[in-house]
């Protein structure tokens, strides 16, 4: 897919470590998740491989498109203030799902964090003891949705919500060219079990996007393929 | 039997009357609010027809012969029929709107084929098929959800969506092939028949059954010898499951109607049953004909004045007693 | 549980499911503070006791009490009564048509405008109306019909009560809905002995004549099927395959309006095949009455002793072969029917006096013999083999009961009918515990109730035939001469318009029939009188105009009837107002508690006639109005309110409800707070009219007649197949014979059609209730045969255009295969404001009088409320139909 290949971007592969990047506090944002905030435009930007994930369940594979097996480019950036820490991510989309109604699906991304290592399963966690914090944006809601999850079929939904999100998708002349933009952002200090601890030097993490259009959503979805480490050890 | 006990329903198609008593009194108790509107966790559909919802049967879902779930297609909301509003204050008390009439232009709903069925006159005919949750043994809709926020209470193997676990995947709705799942919009959650477990647990029969002014439901567990399920199901065999072919072996059996005779080009009337049974045996399988066989014998019985315990149980004498609830 | 919830779950098929606590979700939705009581007061023939649940002051649902005791251990219990409409009755009540507040109409009638006003002003306007109409014209210029919305005891006496007081104009019940059985009146002397719906279930034949139970008998219908269980054949005549052919063994596709032919062909069989039984034909029926052959007149005692009776007639004895007097006739001393040593002729031709007789049942036969099902089937379309087949299988069986519902009325043949199979049956010995005539209505024996309302017969309203006051007073005569072909008309039923128009007349004449003439003002109660009549539109205009002075509308809903009104009083429904009911078709006694109080400033009916008559009575003080003379009784203004309460005693509906059930034998002295408690009362032996209701069996017709041998309350004192009045001479109906129905062929417009019943409305009680209309096509449909429509181009859901030289209507299209192609069918009840531009079917429908239900004079046939005069007949008009344009359709506000 020519078009998704921004040449400005760098290209991340599965295993590699990002820097986080630093918003200087002297920077003011209109909003807290503009997704198009000016700042956004100063930071690098990352590009990343998405694939099918692979399926776990029958229902899923039942509604597999074998024919998608061609990878789909997610860009991200990712960066903190002195208080939060802010995810950007950018894909393109032909068309925008907000709704979720009786036959129809919303679009959505995902940030996946190991609360331990790297040695967490990908496949979102090994169990209770070694889970994932996910934040989730849907297109239905401009909230993100705060989760944790100790493997696939145990998604849940963390009784503290301090992650917040806003989206902008980008309509274009040419339908294909059409983008989401979305930020989310959490501050670093946080109460509550499961949350991920965004002070450690590395983080591992992942992505995930839903095409609403073709009704992905849960396990039906598109994947990074390995942990990223986050590195944040930027100087103060 | 995957649970300890297992609640059933025998609903008998010859003595329904299409009322939708049951109906209006499942709405009323569940599913006049909240999201729920467009739901009819227990409805009545005329066969043949298209049903509720629209063309349901031709979804797909369930399991294929291997037992592996096959995929069902979601409805749209058109074809379960969009809950109209009416211009009641504006038609009738300011005089404003010219007429009284809804806010939708109807195209259908749960009950649109209505008396509809098929054939030329005057060999037409139809029937009336209620349909609640079939509480499976073998639920497509439990087996469909990637995160088993569905499951059956092993006290009675009533099947149930956990409020709380569902995440609105509808892999239920689609999996379920009688399309007795329905995804609610407003919290993005799917519901479905509960079987009016607390109701149940209070030692009182659903909602629908206990209203049913037929008197065409009996319900209780299968594995009680001393309760109608079992005389009806395992002893007389008269009362079929829907649709076994779709595989989640169903705990709702249906007692197949018998019909009026059939007439000649002549109008002379045939030794026929104007429901053609091949149509029968497309819905509840290939022990109509014996069943219907039965049925006439033991109406006969009767008619010669001879016991039945099958017409005995199936007139239904004292209506709490069609309830076996222990 | 967040946490233990990320422990992934595996089986939740077949082992305990670890997260349960969830379900008190939905435990906690079924929830009420305290559960009342009530049936439905609408015209539904269910009476049906419900639980009324109730939470926070608000009804939330109601369900079916279900705890009827069981009245026979071989008998099926009868719960749980009630239908769906019933089911949501709790949603109309609070729906945005209810009426909350006393109105007054801020517009030109039928405006919609209107200002919200208190009581007091309310009544002291109308109160004021009422005595200047008085002083202006005089008594007897007010109706104060009640109509079928109030069929309970405390809700019907109120505004009947006052109607008694005030001499106001009250149509029949029954005819004036077209709901009455003329041909079973006649032939039995009681239209409304019937059977309890739990006496069907031991019948071995059930012929669902004309009716529909499965739609319009909902919380009955389990009998008929519980009784094919039990070994009953069941068979139907339809034009239609219905709803309650389904499930029959047979059912025969007759011609619409040809009924009077099925009936005389099973006659024909029967007394051609000799599958008759003699001694019940001797005992119970007049068809061994002599009859003269030289004037076709009954042999009358008058004839043969100077200064003898002209109501007591004769038997040929077949024992002393002489004519004997036959007891137990309306100018005979001897009231029974026991025939002692008499053995009478039932053929035959004899002398008595030089006078040539023969006997009924000769002439019975030659008009019979008319009818062989090979001749008829070009009338009823049956094949006369299955005709022929049934007529046998009725004749023979056990227990016959031939059901008749209300749709029978509809039609001019409707006398035909019922007595021609009254005759059938009789012929074959089916009365009493052997089955006869199921005629939809049992009516139980309540003399406080009666008391009441009719103001304990002191002074009365001024009662009227239904059919023949809304003909007239509607000016409807000019719409029925457009649409009839008058000389196809007669070929069709016996007379035409003009004849018709004669009749009537000549009954008001001879004082066979009572009518009051114009009116100047109106208070109309629980009556959806212009949705209902025929040629509505007019009919309604008529009223308004005659109605300039007042016109008062009393409610539960804006109904298409209120929306005229100048003012609209506002009543408390169902589960509002204290109230008793046992009419329906079983013994019980349902009990109305005051669940919540009513919504709204309503108030119960009983209670706002209270409040008028206590204005009136105020006002007339003030004005100076002392008693008024009308004919034999005084209307006395200045103290109607203690007449209406008793003096206080009675001053709300409680106090009325209490006072009933406190002073009724038939309640078996079961305390008020007893029924309340439970909801229902079963009734005793008093209940009963014609007989003991007993306590352990279902109610049959005509066992005081057929076991007690107490004579019919007719002018034989038997089973009446002879009529020599000199109409039924003129109109060739001396016995019982056939005519058709108008029609088609007695019009210029090709499509049959009918309205009858639907299952989702109680005509237009709940018609509007959204709940109700998603389970149908969400606006008013029409049934059409997917033929036809494809011959005029209609799809299904397409919005077509049905017309004929009195109006059109639009509705959307059903697509029916089981109705005749050359029919539609459209059910009744929708309100004029659910239609496009408001046009119902009403305004293109033309009724006719049955000239023979007009007479008196005679015996038994004089005018008797609820018993005899003449039906607005309803299905005699015929249409076409086209798909309606764009233009024709549209809402007037978008041109
Ligand atoms: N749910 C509900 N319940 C109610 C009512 C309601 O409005 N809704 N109304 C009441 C009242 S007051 C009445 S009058 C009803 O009983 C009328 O019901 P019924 O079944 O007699 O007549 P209907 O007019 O429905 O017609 C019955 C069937 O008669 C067939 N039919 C129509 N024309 C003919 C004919 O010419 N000959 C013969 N043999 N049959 C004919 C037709 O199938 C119709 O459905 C009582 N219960
Ligand atoms: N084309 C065609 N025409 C036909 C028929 C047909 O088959 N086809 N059938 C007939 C027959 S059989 C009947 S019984 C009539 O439809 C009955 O009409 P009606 O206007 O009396 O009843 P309805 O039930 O509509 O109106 C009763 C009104 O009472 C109101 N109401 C109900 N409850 C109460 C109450 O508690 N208090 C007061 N004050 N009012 C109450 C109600 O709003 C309704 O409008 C007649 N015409
Ligand atoms: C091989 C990798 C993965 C597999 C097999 C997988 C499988 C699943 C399955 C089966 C579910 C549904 C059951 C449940 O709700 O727990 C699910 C839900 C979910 N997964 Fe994954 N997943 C994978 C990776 C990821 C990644 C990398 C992310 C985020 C970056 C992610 C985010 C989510 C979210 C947010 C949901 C809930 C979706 C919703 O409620 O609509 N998953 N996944
Ligand atoms: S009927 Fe459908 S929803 Fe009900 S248990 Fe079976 S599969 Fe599940
Ligand atoms: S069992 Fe209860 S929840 Fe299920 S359909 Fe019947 S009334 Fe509704
Ligand atoms: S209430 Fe009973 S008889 Fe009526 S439609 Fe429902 S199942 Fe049939
Ligand atoms: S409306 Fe009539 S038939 Fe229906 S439940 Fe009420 S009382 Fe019974
Ligand atoms: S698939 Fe599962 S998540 Fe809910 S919508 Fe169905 S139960
Ligand atoms: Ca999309
Ligand atoms: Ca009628
Ligand atoms: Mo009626």
């Amino acid at each position: 897919d020519h078009s998704e290949l921004n040449p400005n971007a760098m290209d991340v592969k599965p295993g590699d470590t990002v820097k986080v990047s630093r918003i200087p506090g002297t920077i003011y944002l209109r909003t807290q998740n503009d997704p198009d905030d000016l700042i956004w435009d100063r930071l690098p930007l990352y590009r990343i491989e998405l694939m099918p994930a692979p399926p776990v369940h029958t229902s899923v594979i039942l509604r597999m498109d074998p024919t998608a097996n061609t990878p789909k480019h997610l860009y991200f950036q990712v960066a903190r203030s002195d208080e939060r820490f802010y995810v950007r991510l950018r894909w393109k989309d032909a068309t925008e799902n907000r709704a979720t109604a009786v036959d129809r699906f919303r679009d959505g991304a995902a940030v996946q964090y190991a609360l331990k290592g790297s040695d967490t399963s990908l496949m979102m966690g090994t169990g209770p003891d070694n889970a994932v914090n996910i934040w989730y944006w849907r297109a239905d809601e401009e909230q993100a949705e705060n989760l944790a999850a100790g493997g696939f079929g145990s998604t849940t939904r963390l009784t503290e919500q301090p992650v917040s999100g806003a989206s902008a998708y980008i309509r274009e002349a040419i339908a294909q060219d059409s983008e989401w933009h979305v930020v989310m952002s959490r501050p670093l200090k946080v109460d509550g079990e499961h949350q991920v601890d965004l002070e450690r030097e590395a983080v591992p993490v992942m992505f995930a996007l839903w095409q609403g259009d073709t009704a992905q959503r849960d396990g039906d979805k598109r994947i990074s393929q390995n942990w990223i480490m986050l590195d944040t050890t930027t100087a103060p | 039997m995957a649970v300890k006990r297992q609640l059933s329903m025998v609903l008998d198609l010859n003595k329904c009357i299409g009322c939708q008593t049951c109906t209006a009194a499942c709405k009323l108790m569940w599913t006049n609010r909240n999201g729920r509107e467009f739901m009819y966790w227990n409805n009545v559909e005329t066969q043949p027809g298209k049903g509720y919802p629209r063309d349901y049967q031709n979804m797909g879902g369930g399991f294929d012969e291997n037992g592996g779930l096959r995929l069902g297609r979601q409805p749209s909301q058109d074809d379960y029929g969009i809950p109209w509003e009416y211009n009641y204050e504006e038609a009738l008390m300011t005089g404003t709107d010219p007429w009284l009439r809804p806010n939708v232009k109807p195209t259908w709903g749960a009950n649109w084929d209505e008396d509809e069925g098929l054939g030329e006159y005057p060999n037409s005919y139809y029937f009336y098929l209620p349909r609640l949750c079939n509480h499976c043994a073998n639920p497509a809709c439990l087996a469909a959800c990637t995160r088993n926020a569905i499951y059956k209470r092993q006290e009675d193997g009533i099947v149930l969506v956990d409020q709380e676990r569902c995440r609105g995947y509808r892999y239920c709705v689609n999996a379920c092939p009688y399309k007795k799942v329905y995804f609610n919009e407003q919290i993005s959650k799917s519901e479905k028949c509960i079987f009016c477990y607390p109701r149940i647990e209070k030692g009182l029969p659903t909602a629908c059954a206990q209203q049913c002014v037929g008197r065409i439901r009996w319900i209780g567990y299968r594995d009680d010898e001393e309760g109608p399920i079992h005389l009806l199901v395992e002893k007389y065999k008269v009362a079929l499951p829907l649709h076994p072919e779709w595989g989640t072996q169903p705990n709702v059996f249906y007692v197949p109607p018998m019909s009026p005779s059939k007439y000649g080009p002549n109008g002379e009337a045939l030794d026929e049953s104007r429901i053609p049974l091949e149509y029968l045996e497309s819905l509840f399988g290939d022990r109509v004909g014996e069943v219907l066989a039965t049925l006439g014998a033991e109406r006969q019985a009767k008619a010669e004045g001879r016991d039945s315990e099958l017409m005995d149980t199936l007139i239904g004498y004292k209506h709490a007693e069609m309830f076996k609830l222990s | 549980w967040a946490l233990n919830r990320l422990e992934p779950i595996r089986n939740t098929l077949s082992s305990e499911y670890p997260y349960r606590s969830w379900e008190d979700l939905y435990r906690s939705e079924w929830d009420w503070d305290h559960i009342g009581h009530a049936a439905h007061c609408i015209n539904c023939m269910g009476n049906c006791a419900w639980d009324v649940y109730v939470k926070d002051g608000l009804v939330i649902r109601e369900e079916q009490i279900a705890k009827y005791p069981m009245v026979n251990p071989n008998v099926p219990d009868a719960n749980p009564r009630g239908c769906q409409k019933g089911a949501v009755h709790s949603t109309s009540m609070y729906e945005a048509d209810r009426l909350r507040h006393p109105l007054k109409r801020a517009g030109e009638r039928g405006e919609g405008k209107w200002q919200r006003i208190s009581w007091d002003q309310a009544t002291e306007e109308i109160a004021d109306k009422v005595i200047d109409i008085f002083e202006k014209y005089g008594p007897g210029k007010l109706k104060t019909h009640q109509g079928s919305g109030n069929q309970t005891m405390v809700r019907q006496s109120g505004p009947n009560r006052f109607a008694s007081l005030v001499g106001g104009i009250q149509l029949d019940g029954f005819t004036v809905v077209g709901d009455l059985n003329t041909g079973a009146h006649l032939a039995y002397g009681n239209p409304l002995e019937s059977f309890t719906s739990d006496a069907w279930f031991d019948a071995d034949y059930i012929m669902l004549g004309m009716i529909n139970p499965n739609a319009t008998r909902i919380p009955d219908a389990h009998y008929i099927w519980e009784a094919k269980y039990n070994g009953a054949r069941i068979i139907s005549t339809a034009p239609d395959y219905n709803p309650s052919s389904i499930h029959t063994d047979l059912w025969m596709p007759i011609e619409q309006g040809s009924d009077p032919f099925l009936a005389m062909s099973f006659v024909n069989v029967i007394i051609e095949e000799k599958l008759y039984k003699p001694e019940f034909m001797k005992e119970q029926t007049d068809l061994p009455m002599l009859v003269r052959r030289d004037n076709g007149k009954l042999l009358r005692e008058s004839d043969l002793v100077d200064g003898g009776s002209d109501e007591v007639f004769y038997h040929w004895d077949l024992n002393t072969n002489q004519a004997v007097m036959a007891k137990g006739s309306m100018g005979s001393e001897d009231k029974d029917l026991k025939l002692g040593d008499v053995d009478p002729a039932l053929e035959g031709t004899f002398e008595v006096n030089g006078i040539d007789v023969t006997t009924v049942f000769e002439q019975v036969k030659k008009e019979a013999a008319k009818y062989p099902p090979e001749k008829t089937r070009k009338q009823t379309g049956l094949n006369a083999d299955v005709v022929r087949n049934e007529a046998r299988l009725m004749a023979k069986s056990r227990k016959a009961i031939i059901m008749l519902g209300y749709i029978t009325s509809s039609y001019s043949n409707c006398l035909y009918i019922g007595w021609g199979y009254a005759l059938a049956l009789a012929l074959t010995g089916h009365g009493g515990r052997t089955g006869g005539l199921d005629t939809s209505w049992v009516v139980w024996n309540h003399p406080k109730w009666t008391e009441l309302a009719t103001f304990d017969g002191k002074k009365s309203a001024r009662y009227e035939p239904g059919g023949l006051g809304e003909v007239l007073r509607g000016d409807m005569m000019d719409g029925i001469r457009r649409h009839f072909d008058n000389k196809k008309l007669k070929e069709r039923v016996g007379f035409d318009v003009d004849e018709m128009e004669e009749m009537m007349q000549e009954s008001i004449d001879e004082g066979w029939m009572p009518y009051y003439g114009e009116i100047k003002g109106m208070i109309s109660i629980a009556d959806n009188t212009f949705r209902r009549n025929k040629l509505a539109e007019h009919y309604r205009d008529e009223h308004l105009r005659q109605a300039s002075e007042l016109y008062v509308n009393v409610n539960v809903r804006m109904d298409s009837t209120a929306e005229w009104a100048d003012y609209v009083l506002p009543a408390a429904s169902h589960y509002e107002a204290w109230d008793l009911r046992t009419q329906g078709y079983h013994r019980f006694c349902n009990v109305f508690t005051e669940s919540v109080p009513p919504v709204g400033e309503s108030k119960p009916d009983w209670d706002i006639m209270a409040l008028l008559t206590k204005k009136i009575q105020e006002r007339a003080i003030a004005r100076g109005i002392g008693p008024i003379q009308d004919g034999d009784v005084t209307r006395d203004l200045h103290t109607i309110h203690d007449d209406y309460t008793m003096n206080g005693k009675l001053n709300t509906a409680l106090d009325a409800c209490r006072y009933i059930v406190e002073n009724s034998p038939e309640f078996d002295g079961v305390t008020f707070e007893e029924a309340a408690e439970r909801g229902f009362i079963v009734m005793n032996e008093h209940a009963g009219t014609n007989q003991p209701l007993q306590k352990d069996q279902p109610y049959n017709p005509f066992t005081a007649q057929t076991d007690g041998k107490k004579p019919y309350d007719t002018l034989t004192g038997r089973i009446t197949f002879y009529v020599d009045h000199p109409r039924f001479e003129r109109l060739k109906s001396t016995v019982p014979t056939a005519r058709l129905y108008a029609g088609p062929e007695a019009s210029k417009f090709p499509l049959h059609f009918y309205s009858p019943h639907a299952r989702w409305g109680i005509h237009s009680n709940w018609r509007s209730n959204k709940y109700l209309l998603r389970l149908q096509r969400g606006e008013p449909n029409i049934y059409i045969n997917p033929k036809l429509a494809e011959q005029r181009g209609i799809k299904d859901g397409d919005r077509v255009k049905l017309f004929n030289d009195n109006g059109e209507f639009f509705a959307q299209a059903k697509f029916y295969p089981s109705i005749p192609v050359n029919s539609i069918m459209m059910e009744h009840g929708w309100e004029p404001h659910q239609y496009i531009h408001r046009k119902p079917m009403n305004n293109s429908h033309a009724t006719l009088l049955q000239p023979l239900e007009l007479v008196g004079g005679w015996g038994h046939l004089k005018f008797i409320y609820a018993m005899w005069n003449a039906n607005q007949v309803i299905h005699e008009s015929s249409y076409d139909i086209a798909l309606a344009t764009a233009d024709e359709i549209s809402d007037p506000r978008a041109v």
